[in-house]
């Protein structure tokens, strides 16, 4: 591995060399510190020589620790130096997915590793819905002095890491209270199905499989359970993970918001024992919990399809929005049942072409049968978010063209027949439970 | 594989460490000892030297040694004879003549070829018991000149050949050469015996074996012809005299005009070459270059001007030079990661932020519709309904309220074009001062511009 000296090593050489013509010319006694500087130069060069190889044999084992959004992940580097030569002056710099925000620990650091030792490097993440990647990590050896450094070498492989998404249990339990409340979610009726709902007499026509026969024993007379209509409603959420829904500030752009919004109705629609799945199209590829399912592991799909997306900026998406709309589409037509479904669609306003391929994609599902909602989350409110009040206020005129083109797309979407939400963020998972439930069969 | 033209087998550094040491061993060594031998040496490659009966004798026999004292004639074993061989010699013998003929005695048959103009080898014949004797006369031909033609009559052949400056021999048992002397023959050549079987072969003039004649055919044959003579098979130890002439350093050469005389252009470029080589000699300029470097040095770094020069010059070309085994670069530290949050209005933001924004009147006239729609939404009325003003007046003073509501209208009215009064000098001052009074308002009704209340619409 090449070594280079310095720009201070470049002076401690014009210093030797000034003691050597010294020495040679007016005063022989600088002569022998010239020389030995000379030596020491060499020594060092040979030393930076030897930690660059014993680097290069350095191990690097990644350890995560925390998954969830809003919440501190650590992130461990573990590197091994497994030879005889003590790494006195490493520094490194680690490199992460630029859409993280390091909340503790340093990017990059001086460190000594010693010989056939080990040395932990931290790092504190703010937990952002999506796949992230740390590492690898750039290192470059020094002599103490700084006289010379090798060159920049990248140690360990990139390390990748799910975070899923919050749920606030309060807008879980708020759904419940909402729906019940207001008359939406269905009361609970005798009839097929599989909760125990209450016993009765035996009346003719009633099958053997359900007497009770431990009460009927109690009681003397024949006794049979009564088990709760079944009135699920199977949904399916499409939720646009393209570039244009990351825009925003950290934690609070709309595609996170969106998966906060579908991680608490997918916790209430657990809870409610409805089949649910979602689809994501990003840039690149679509991301799908496959069939829809019920109860906790259909909502640990969600959670980990959720967890799935990559952040990446307008210009590095692969495919338009146009398309990856229409594969999601696509895609659902293959996952749902041939039942009457429940489809919420999440994306952000678009130009011409985009509002018709929506207004397409709705069409088509809706001649299946399904019941659709899109819901437009508007970004100037997300992006005004992170501002100070006095901020807001001028950020709200002076973007209240844009915030209106936005409405605007809701509003021409709507003249069409699709049915859109379009709603303050803190409404939304309100307005979609409100639409399940008012969709759920009688 | 690597680039052969980038493979360093030794680097500078060792080469030049090694250049010093060789030159510095070339120094104590010495200088080099350039000689030119003087007369008919067999050491000497001039055209007045003999090095050339050397060569030819090599050729015709295996044992031919150069001699430069008694005790190197030591006969190898199974010589049949022994044949001593003086051209010329520049010095006499003394002692040393009875030496040689002891030593030649070791053979089984011993000879002699001694060529002279001059009498310095008498004493050898007559050491060796010999009757033969060079005069030391020069023979001279009918018009005086010393370059007479000679006849040799041999056994194997007659050869003639040119003479110079030759002596007349005298004594020996047989005449074996005579020089045309005008009108009369001359002996220049004869041949001896001793009693004890010492032969030898007196030859009036050593010329004829020198370098310049023995390139011509003639010569060479009547060389060979004699020594064959002596020697009588090829099992013949061949010495030739070689302490019997001088040497001179060879830059003293330059200095004997008598010497340069006799010596032909080739010969002078030999001198030249011996010259050359002695000086370019690290012993010959090594020691003077550094002792003028030092009287040099030591004169400029007397100066203090120029000293200082002097001193930065060496110490940029030394640190040039050392610098150039190392390659250098700028040190900086590692980048680091930066992170990145991307907005959709990220301009706007970054405007606002910075305070580098201007409200216009496009502005206002959002902040209008903004206020109205908010206001719609707490108390059902817009800010063009009659009964706004009443109704803010619960909420705050009811002259504050029918002036602000008068002026967003005015004021509204005036963005759209649709009349000239207020005057407007400046729409930025107005719509901040606008949005400040609509706040005040908000804030009356629990509301504000900064939050994200608006017209909740669900559309199905």
């Amino acid at each position: 591995m090449p070594v280079t000296m310095t720009h201070r090593g470049d002076s401690v050489l014009l210093l030797a060399t000034l003691f050597i013509v010294l020495g040679l010319t007016v005063r022989p006694d600088l002569l022998g510190a010239g020389v030995a500087l000379i030596f020491v130069l060499a020594a060092l060069r040979s030393y930076v020589s030897l930690s660059a190889q014993a680097l290069g044999k350095v191990s690097v084992e990644w350890k995560i620790k925390g998954r969830r959004e809003g919440e501190e992940v650590e992130v461990s580097a573990v590197l091994r130096n497994p030879t005889v030569i003590p790494i006195l002056h490493a520094e490194i710099s680690v490199a992460y997915t630029p859409f993280l925000k390091l909340t503790r620990g340093s990017r990059a650091a001086v460190l000594i590793i010693p010989p056939h030792g080990t040395v932990e490097y931290r790092l504190w993440f703010w937990g952002r819905t999506g796949r992230h990647r740390v590492g690898p990590i750039s290192v470059v050896v020094r002599d103490p002095f700084g006289l010379f450094k090798s060159q920049v070498v990248s140690i360990g492989e990139t390390a990748e890491f799910n975070i899923v998404p919050a749920v606030h249990e309060a807008v879980v339990r708020r759904l419940l209270a909402y729906t019940r409340s207001t008359g939406l979610s269905k009361r609970r009726e005798p009839g097929v199905g599989v909760e125990f709902y209450d016993t009765r007499e035996y009346q003719p026509g009633d099958e053997l499989r359900v007497i009770d026969w431990k009460r009927s024993a109690k009681r003397l007379r024949l006794i049979v359970k009564e088990f709760e209509k079944e009135t699920y409603q199977s949904v399916l959420f499409i939720l646009d993970a393209t570039p244009w829904m990351q825009l925003g500030p950290y934690g609070n752009t709309p595609f996170e918001h969106m998966a906060r919004v579908v991680s608490s109705v997918s916790m209430y629609l657990a809870s409610r024992g409805d089949l649910f799945g979602a689809i994501v199209y990003t840039g690149e590829q679509l991301i799908t919990t496959g069939r829809l399912s019920r109860g906790m592991s259909g909502y640990k799909r969600i959670l980990k399809t959720l967890s799935s997306v990559s952040y990446t900026e307008p210009s590095q998406a692969k495919y338009p929005r146009s398309q990856m709309i229409r594969a999601a589409a696509k895609k659902a037509v293959e996952i749902l049942p041939r039942e009457r479904n429940v489809i919420i669609l999440f994306t952000t306003s678009g130009d011409e072409e985009y509002e018709k391929t929506v207004r397409d994609v709705v069409f088509k599902l809706l001649t299946l049968g399904n019941i659709v909602y899109v819901t437009i989350p508007i970004t100037t409110f997300y992006e005004s978010k992170d501002l100070p009040e006095w901020a807001r206020i001028v950020y709200r005129v002076k973007a209240a063209d844009t915030t209106r083109k936005e409405l605007s797309f809701a509003r021409k979407l709507a003249k069409t027949g699709v049915s859109t939400i379009a709603t303050t963020p803190s409404q939304l998972p309100q307005q979609i439970a409100r639409a399940i439930e008012v969709s759920r069969p009688a | 594989m690597r680039d052969k033209s980038k493979w360093t087998l030794v680097s500078w550094g060792l080469f030049i460490a090694l250049l010093a040491v060789g030159l510095i061993g070339l120094v104590e060594k010495g200088p080099p000892r350039a000689y030119l031998y003087i007369g008919a040496s067999p050491l000497s490659g001039l055209s007045i030297g003999t090095a050339d009966l050397i060569r030819l004798l090599r050729a015709n026999y295996r044992h031919v040694t150069v001699v430069s004292s008694p005790s190197q004639i030591n006969p190898p074993p199974g010589a049949s004879s022994c044949v001593y061989i003086v051209i010329s010699p520049e010095r006499g013998y003394g002692n040393d003549a009875s030496e040689i003929i002891e030593k030649l005695s070791e053979c089984p048959r011993a000879g002699m070829l001694v060529a002279d103009e001059y009498t310095m080898s008498n004493p050898l014949l007559e050491a060796a018991g010999l009757t033969a004797r060079v005069d030391g006369v020069p023979v001279l031909d009918a018009t005086g000149s010393p370059y007479v033609t000679a006849f040799f009559q041999l056994p194997s052949r007659n050869i003639s050949v040119k003479l110079d400056i030759a002596s007349s021999v005298s004594g020996g048992v047989e005449v074996l050469g005579w020089a045309n002397a005008g009108s009369s023959l001359v002996p220049v050549a004869v041949v001896d015996r001793t009693p004890q079987g010492v032969y030898a072969i007196v030859v009036g003039d050593g010329s004829i074996f020198l370098n310049q004649v023995l390139k011509t055919k003639e010569y060479a044959k009547l060389a060979i012809s004699l020594v064959d003579y002596l020697c009588g098979s090829s099992d013949c130890a061949i010495f030739v005299e070689a302490g019997k002439y001088g040497a001179m350093p060879v830059e003293e050469a330059l200095q004997h005009p008598s010497l340069l005389n006799q010596l032909t252009p080739q010969d002078m470029l030999v001198i030249y070459f011996l010259l050359v080589a002695k000086f370019i000699h690290p012993s010959t300029w090594f020691l003077p270059v550094v002792e003028a470097t030092n009287q040099v040095a030591r004169a400029l770094l007397s100066d203090q001007s120029t000293s200082v020069i002097v001193l930065s010059v060496m110490l940029l070309g030394l640190f040039l030079g050392t610098g150039r085994l190392w390659s250098k670069v700028r040190d900086e530290p590692l980048g680091e990661q930066e992170e990145k949050a991307v907005y959709s209005t990220a301009e706007l933001r970054e405007a606002i932020l910075a305070g580098k924004y201007r409200f216009v009147k496009k502005d206002f006239q959002s902040l209008y519709g903004i206020v109205n729609s908010l206001l719609t939404d707490l108390t059902g009325m817009g800010l063009k309904d009659k009964d706004l003003v009443s109704y803010l007046s619960k909420y705050v003073n009811g002259k504050v309220a029918e002036k602000y509501v008068r002026k967003m209208n005015a004021l509204h009215d005036k963005s759209l074009g649709v009349r000239r009064l207020p005057i407007v000098l400046n729409w930025h001052r107005t719509t901040g001062k606008m949005i400040k009074e609509s706040e005040k308002i908000l804030s009356a009704l629990g509301a504000s511009l900064a939050t994200e209340k608006f017209s909740s619409r669900e559309v199905e």
